[in-house]
C-alpha cells in the first residue's frame, strides 16, 4: 500500500516535470534557426534564416495545446524527434552516443568520491583532536571552496600540458578505432583519469564533512557510551555501531547524486573535451534545440525520481515507522 | 565562426595560467610532445604523404552527417573538403578562382549565365562529373526551399544542361550578388542524392569531387584520406587530414601549442604568449577578414533617428581602444564607407579611405549635440524634449569581444553625458531582438561578400529590412530606408563593368559615411593559427596566393600544403 501511494505520488510529480519541460524551452526567446545564425556569426548569408526555419519547422503555427498533446504522445512512445544541433540526427542517437560516456565518467567519479570521502570522514571524526585528523577537513574544505573550473583547468594545464603526463582531451586515443579490447580499455581509463581526479578532488570535501558531522553526533549518543563502557573494542564501536547509524543520511544523498549522474557535468566535459551528455545539453540550450533539451531533461527527471523512489522503498524496509 | 569568443571565461583563466607560469620563469616543455619533425628539408618540394590536423572551430562530438545542405558543424568545416563549388572565393579580398567551372559568361542584359565546366572531373567512386549533377543540385534546391539557404531561386527562373560540360542559367532580372551565391554552392552527385529527401538525408558515406574522402568516423575525430581520382592531377599532397573535436578554444590552443593541431581559426586574447611563443620559428598567426563589427542603432527611435546624434555618437567612440581592448588588435579601426582595409586596394582609393576614416573627438561630439538643442544638466545630456538621453544596449553574453566593446562604448558615451544601459542577454535572444527591431543599440557583424557592395547593400537596402516586430529579411536591422540606395543597387545589378561598379560603391560609401545608418566600428578580422613545423606550402606575405582561414572553404590552401 505504501509503495503504491509513493508510486502515484511520483507519477504525478513526473507529469508536472514533463509539462514544465515542455513549457520552459518555449518561453525562452529566439528559436533554433536564429541560434544557427548566431552561431555562424555572419558566415552565412542573411537569407539563410528563412530556409532554416522551414527545415526545422519552427515557423509552424500549431496551437500550443496541440503541440503539448503531440509532445506527451511522443514522449510516452519514446519518440524524441530530430536534434536541431546535430541535424538531422535523431535525438535518441545523440543520447545513445553521449550518455554511456557520462555514466562512466561521472558515475565512477561519484562512487570514488563517496567511498574515499566517507572513509576520510569516519577517520577524521573518530580520530578528532589529533593533528592529521583535524587537518583533513580544513584541507578539503579549502579545495572544495575553489571554483571547480579553476581546479579542472589547473589540473589540465599542469598535469596534461606542462608535464604531459595525461592526455588533454577526448575519451580515448584518437589513433584508435574503438573496439572492446584491452588496449581500448586502457586508453579509456587513461583519458578518464584527469577528469575523474578533478571531480573527486572537488567533491570529496562534501562527503567527508557530511560523514564527519553525522558520526560526531552519533558518537555522543548514549548507546555508544554504553558500548564503550561495556568494554567493546573501540574499532568495533565505531564501525559496527556508530558508522552504520551515521551512514543513513550519507546513503540518501549518495542515491540522489547517482540520480543526477545522468545530467553530466557540463564544465568537466567542456574543459576536457569529453564527449558526454553534459556538453550535448549545453549545446542544446545555446542552440534552442528543444527536442534534445527535452529528452535530456526527461532523462534527468526520470533518473532522479527513480532514485528517490528506490530510497523511499529502502527506507520503509530499514525503518518501518516511515510507512505509517 | 562562432568559434571565436564562446567560453570566454575559460579563455581568460587559461590566459591567467599561462601568464602565471611564464611569470615564474618556467619554460613549459611543450615542444617535447610535439610531432617529431622529419629531418627538415624544405627543398623536398611537394610530394604525396604526411598528415595534418585541423580544428576550424570548437564544437562538441561530431555527427556522421556529411550532407552539405543541413546546418551543422561538419558542414562548415569538413564538407568543403569533400564536395566542391563551381568557383572558389577568397573571403578576404574577394578574388575568385575557377574551380569546377572553367569559365563563365553573361549575355548582354545580364539575365542568362553560361557556365563551362572542367573536363575530366570524376566523383571519388570514379563516375564522371557532368552538367547533369549541377542541374540536379540546383533543381533540388528549388524543390526544397528549406535547403536553399542563399535563396537562389528567388533570382533564377530556370537552369538547363547544354551537353555534358555546359550549364545555362536564366535569371528573373539582373542581380550582382547572384553569381557569388550560385557559384559557391557545393555540387552533389545525382546518383547519390536522387530520390532522397535532402533536408533530412545524413549522407554518412559521402561521394564528392573534392580532394579528400571520408576514411573513418568517430564522434571525437573525423579522418579524411586523399582522393586518388582527384581531378587536379598530383594533388592533394597530404595523405591524411584529421579533424579532432575540441570543445573549447582553450583545448584547441593547448593542442596547437603542443603541436597536435597544425591549423586552426580560434580567437584568444593572447595568442602571442599562449601559442607563438612556444615555438616562434614555426608557429604563426595570420588574419582573415569578413565585413565589419558595427554598432546598430534603431532608426525608428528618437533621438537615434537624428543624423546629428549618430554623428556625435560615432565621434565619441575611440575605435583604437575598441580594437586593442576588445579584439586584442586583430580587428582594426575601419573607415566609415563600408569598404574594408582588405578590399580598399581594389574598390576604393587611398584618398577616399582617408576622407572617410573615423574621427575621434568627444569634445566636438558634445558641442554638436549642444548646438542641436541638447542641454547638459548635472553632467547628463538632455534631449531637446527635456528627457535624459539614454540608450539601452543589448549585449550578447557569449561573445566576449562584444561584451568588452559594449562596456567600452558605455564609458565613451558616458563621457559626453549619454547614459548607456547594458542588457546582457543570450546570443539567441540578442539576435532575435536585432532581427525583429526590438532594440535600441547593439554591436553585431555585417553581411560580407567578394566586394563591398555586399556589405553596403546588405546593410542599407530596404529589401533586407522588415517592419518592427517582424523578422528582417536580411541585416538591415536598423531599418534604414533611402531611395537613393535602391537606385544605386539597381544600377549595380545591371553592370558588369568594374569601373562603373567601383563608382557605385563609392556612391554607396558616401551615403554610409555621411548618413551613418549604422556606426561602423572595426574591420572584422579573425586570427588564424598555423604551424610550419612539419607542413609547408602556406600562403606567405611574399606569396599570398589565398587567405589562410581554416574554416569557410579551406581547400585552396589545403591542396597546396605538403609534408616537409
Amino acid at each position: 500500500m505504501y509503495v503504491l501511494k509513493r508510486a502515484v505520488f511520483y507519477l504525478s510529480i513526473f507529469w508536472a516535470a514533463i509539462t514544465l519541460n515542455f513549457l520552459l524551452p518555449r518561453m525562452m526567446p529566439g528559436n533554433a534557426a536564429t541560434a544557427v545564425m548566431a552561431r555562424a556569426q555572419g558566415q552565412m548569408s542573411p537569407q539563410a534564416l528563412k530556409a532554416l526555419e522551414i527545415a526545422f519547422g519552427v515557423s509552424s503555427n500549431q496551437p500550443l495545446w496541440h503541440q503539448y498533446l503531440a509532445y506527451l504522445w511522443n514522449t510516452l512512445r519514446g519518440h524524441f524527434g530530430i536534434s536541431f544541433t546535430y541535424f538531422p540526427e535523431p535525438v535518441s542517437q545523440v543520447i545513445a552516443s553521449t550518455l554511456p560516456w557520462t555514466l562512466f565518467l561521472i558515475g565512477s567519479a561519484t562512487i570514488i568520491s563517496f567511498v574515499i570521502g566517507t572513509g576520510l570522514g569516519v577517520l577524521s571524526a573518530w580520530r578528532r583532536g589529533r593533528k592529521v585528523a583535524d587537518a583533513i577537513p580544513v584541507a578539503f574544505t579549502l579545495i572544495a571552496s575553489m571554483p571547480y573550473f579553476w581546479v579542472a583547468l589547473a589540473l589540465l594545464y599542469v598535469l596534461g600540458f606542462v608535464l604531459g603526463w595525461f592526455p588533454i582531451a577526448h575519451s580515448f586515443s584518437d589513433e584508435q578505432s574503438p573496439g572492446f579490447n584491452l588496449q581500448t580499455i586502457g586508453s579509456v581509463l587513461y583519458h578518464a583519469a584527469l577528469p575523474i581526479a578533478s571531480l573527486v578532488v572537488t567533491s570529496l570535501g562534501g562527503w567527508m564533512l557530511g560523514m564527519r558531522n553525522n558520526l560526531i553526533s552519533v558518537l555522543s549518543e548514549d548507546y555508544i557510551t554504553l558500548a564503550q563502557m561495556k568494554g567493546l573494542p573501540e574499532r568495533e564501536v565505531v564501525t559496527n555501531y556508530a558508522t552504520r547509524n551515521a551512514m543513513l543520511p550519507q546513503i540518501t544523498s549518495f542515491a540522489m547524486s547517482l540520480g543526477f549522474v545522468v545530467g553530466g557535468a557540463v564544465v568537466t566535459e567542456i574543459v576536457f573535451s569529453y564527449p558526454g551528455i553534459g556538453y550535448a545539453l549545453y549545446q542544446a540550450v545555446t542552440n534552442s534545440d528543444y527536442p534534445l533539451m527535452q529528452a535530456i531533461f526527461l532523462i534527468i527527471v526520470t533518473a532522479v525520481l527513480i532514485a528517490n523512489f528506490l530510497i523511499d522503498i529502502l527506507y520503509s524496509r530499514l525503518d518501518p515507522r516511515v510507512s505509517n | 565562426m562562432l568559434k571565436r569568443h564562446l567560453l570566454a571565461v575559460w579563455s581568460l583563466s587559461t590566459a591567467v595560467l599561462v601568464l602565471g607560469v611564464a611569470g615564474c620563469g618556467t619554460t613549459p616543455s611543450a615542444n617535447t610532445t610535439a610531432k617529431t619533425s622529419v629531418t627538415s628539408n624544405e627543398n623536398a618540394g611537394p610530394h604525396v604523404g604526411g598528415s595534418i590536423s585541423i580544428n576550424a572551430s570548437p564544437h562538441g562530438p561530431w555527427a556522421d552527417v556529411f550532407n552539405p545542405y543541413v546546418p551543422g558543424e561538419n558542414q562548415d568545416d569538413i564538407v568543403p573538403d569533400i564536395y566542391e563549388p563551381l568557383v572558389q572565393w577568397n573571403g578576404t579580398n574577394g578574388t575568385d578562382l575557377p574551380w569546377l567551372a572553367k569559365s563563365w559568361s553573361w549575355n548582354k542584359s545580364k539575365t542568362v549565365l553560361t557556365v563551362h565546366l572542367q573536363h575530366g572531373v570524376t566523383w571519388s567512386n570514379g563516375k564522371p562529373f557532368t552538367s547533369k549533377d549541377v542541374v540536379f543540385t540546383m533543381d533540388m534546391l528549388k524543390k526544397y526551399p528549406a535547403i536553399d539557404g542563399n535563396a537562389l531561386w528567388s533570382y533564377m527562373t530556370s537552369i538547363k544542361a547544354n551537353g555534358k560540360y555546359q550549364v545555362q542559367v536564366t535569371l528573373k532580372k539582373p542581380n550582382a550578388t547572384f553569381f557569388y551565391y550560385f557559384s559557391e554552392t557545393l555540387i552533389v552527385p545525382k546518383f547519390q542524392f536522387e530520390g532522397k529527401n535532402p533536408v533530412t538525408y545524413k549522407d554518412s558515406h559521402p561521394i564528392g569531387t573534392g580532394p579528400y574522402m571520408l576514411k573513418t568516423f568517430n564522434s571525437q575525430q573525423i579522418t579524411l584520406t586523399r582522393n586518388p581520382h582527384y581531378w587536379q592531377k598530383g594533388k592533394p599532397y597530404l595523405e591524411t587530414v584529421y579533424y579532432p573535436a575540441e570543445t573549447s578554444n582553450e583545448s584547441t590552443i593547448l593542442g596547437l601549442a603542443t603541436g597536435k593541431i597544425d591549423w586552426a581559426t580560434i580567437f584568444s586574447p593572447d595568442l602571442k604568449t599562449s601559442f607563438v611563443a612556444k615555438n616562434p620559428a614555426d608557429y604563426h598567426i595570420s588574419t582573415d577578414s569578413s565585413g565589419f563589427d558595427d554598432l546598430y542603432l534603431n532608426l525608428q527611435d528618437y533621438p537615434l533617428n537624428e543624423l546629428v546624434v549618430r554623428k556625435a555618437i560615432s565621434m565619441a567612440i575611440n575605435r583604437h581602444l575598441l580594437s586593442v581592448i576588445g579584439e586584442s588588435g586583430y580587428s582594426t579601426p575601419a573607415s566609415q564607407n563600408g569598404v574594408g582595409t582588405s578590399m580598399a586596394a581594389e574598390w576604393s582609393t587611398p584618398s577616399l579611405q582617408a576622407k572617410y576614416a573615423a574621427v575621434f573627438d568627444p569634445t566636438k561630439a558634445k558641442e554638436m549635440l549642444l548646438h542641436a538643442g541638447f542641454t547638459m544638466k548635472n553632467g547628463v545630456m538632455m534631449t531637446p524634449k527635456g528627457q535624459p538621453f539614454t540608450i539601452d544596449m543589448d549585449v550578447p553574453a557569449p561573445f566576449s569581444d562584444f561584451v568588452t566593446m559594449s562596456s567600452q562604448i558605455k564609458s565613451m558615451l558616458g563621457a559626453i553625458g549619454i547614459q548607456v544601459n547594458e542588457d546582457t542577454v543570450s546570443a539567441n535572444e540578442y539576435l532575435t531582438k536585432l532581427e525583429t527591431g526590438d532594440f535600441q543599440a547593439g554591436i553585431c557583424w555585417t553581411p560580407s561578400g567578394p566586394n563591398p557592395y555586399f556589405t553596403q547593400n546588405g546593410l542599407m537596402n530596404t529589401k533586407f529590412s522588415g517592419p518592427i516586430g517582424k523578422t528582417a529579411v536580411g541585416m538591415n536591422y536598423e531599418r534604414y530606408s533611402n531611395p537613393e540606395v535602391q537606385t544605386l543597387s539597381g544600377e549595380f545589378n545591371a553592370t558588369e563593368n568594374p569601373q562603373k561598379q567601383k563608382k557605385i560603391i563609392a556612391e554607396l560609401g558616401k551615403i554610409m559615411a555621411t548618413q551613418l545608418p549604422v556606426i561602423t566600428l572595426l574591420n572584422r578580422n579573425e586570427p588564424i593559427e598555423y604551424s610550419t613545423a612539419t607542413i609547408a606550402g602556406w600562403p606567405t606575405s611574399s606569396n599570398p596566393y589565398w587567405n589562410a582561414a581554416a574554416d569557410s572553404g579551406p581547400i585552396v590552401v589545403l591542396t597546396h600544403l605538403y609534408q616537409k
